[in-house]
């Protein structure tokens, strides 16, 4: 996709595995896999996960940069699980 | 702004990785590395730019035909989920994480309902009229560069996307 002009930005659970394979810009969540966009029906935690996804396109300089999301999962918070 | 973190690439992340690629473990089925990091620059402020979800955690329309999760050496088909869809409208089909969250929030792994919301705001200019739905269950995904990764950017290219966020299961 990069070499057709379209910046990407993926989400990792398993940043050794990203770095390893290779990918242009990424974010590692310390959150579960099926979780990395937040918990449910938590739309402001979602939205700033989001929106730092995003704003890291612009910030990122150097291709194969992964950077770590501060929060970490709490999980006696997931919905499916409580 | 959420202020992200320096990640690095530590001992204790370089043994994990030597696990996963031990014989007979998940890595070990395809050593597939990109030689080459392609890499666009924004060239635009992000308020101008329209954007694309492209997702492995295995959405797609509940009208559509479901990933084959029985298949050996995986389903890299994608499907083209429509921007608008009403999350009821989808479902997930993948054995190979825990969707109960998402099966009740698809916005955990695909945030179709949180990017219109980013674009309201103006921190981006517009939502592609198309996302994409596959499943990353494919062990060797060389067959997914070769046979599905051009569609999908021929697809992005005609809606004027300049970022794809690329989120897992």
């Amino acid at each position: 996709m990069e070499e057709s002009g379209i910046s990407t930005m993926s989400l990792t659970a398993h940043p050794h595995i990203t770095k390893m394979v290779g990918a242009p810009r990424s974010i590692y969540m310390r959150f579960p896999q099926g979780n990395l966009v937040g918990q449910a029906h938590n739309p402001e935690q979602q939205n700033s996960i989001l929106r730092a996804a995003l704003e890291a396109v612009v910030t990122i300089e150097e291709t194969g940069t992964i950077l770590e999301y501060p929060e970490r999962w709490r999980g006696s918070l997931r919905s499916s699980r409580a | 702004m959420t202020e992200l973190l320096k990640w690095d690439f530590t001992e204790r992340w370089q043994e994990k990785w030597a696990d996963w690629m031990k014989p007979g473990g998940h890595g070990a089925l395809a050593d597939v590395r990109n030689s080459n990091l392609a890499w666009t620059p924004l060239v635009k402020p992000l308020s101008e730019c329209t954007v694309m979800l492209l997702t492995t955690c295995g959405v797609h329309l509940r009208a559509q035909k479901p990933f084959d999760v029985m298949k050996e050496d995986g389903d890299w088909s994608p499907r083209e989920i429509p921007s608008d869809t009403q999350p009821d409208q989808l479902m997930i089909t993948h054995t190979h994480y825990n969707h109960l969250d998402a099966d009740n929030d698809v916005n955990c792994v695909f945030p179709i309902e949180r990017l219109p919301e980013l674009r309201d705001e103006g921190l981006i200019n517009s939502v592609a009229a198309t996302h994409i739905g596959m499943m990353g269950w494919v062990p060797n995904p060389i067959v997914t560069v070769r046979d599905t990764i051009p569609g999908i950017v021929a697809k992005a290219k005609t809606e004027g996307v300049d970022i794809a966020l690329l989120t897992p299961g």
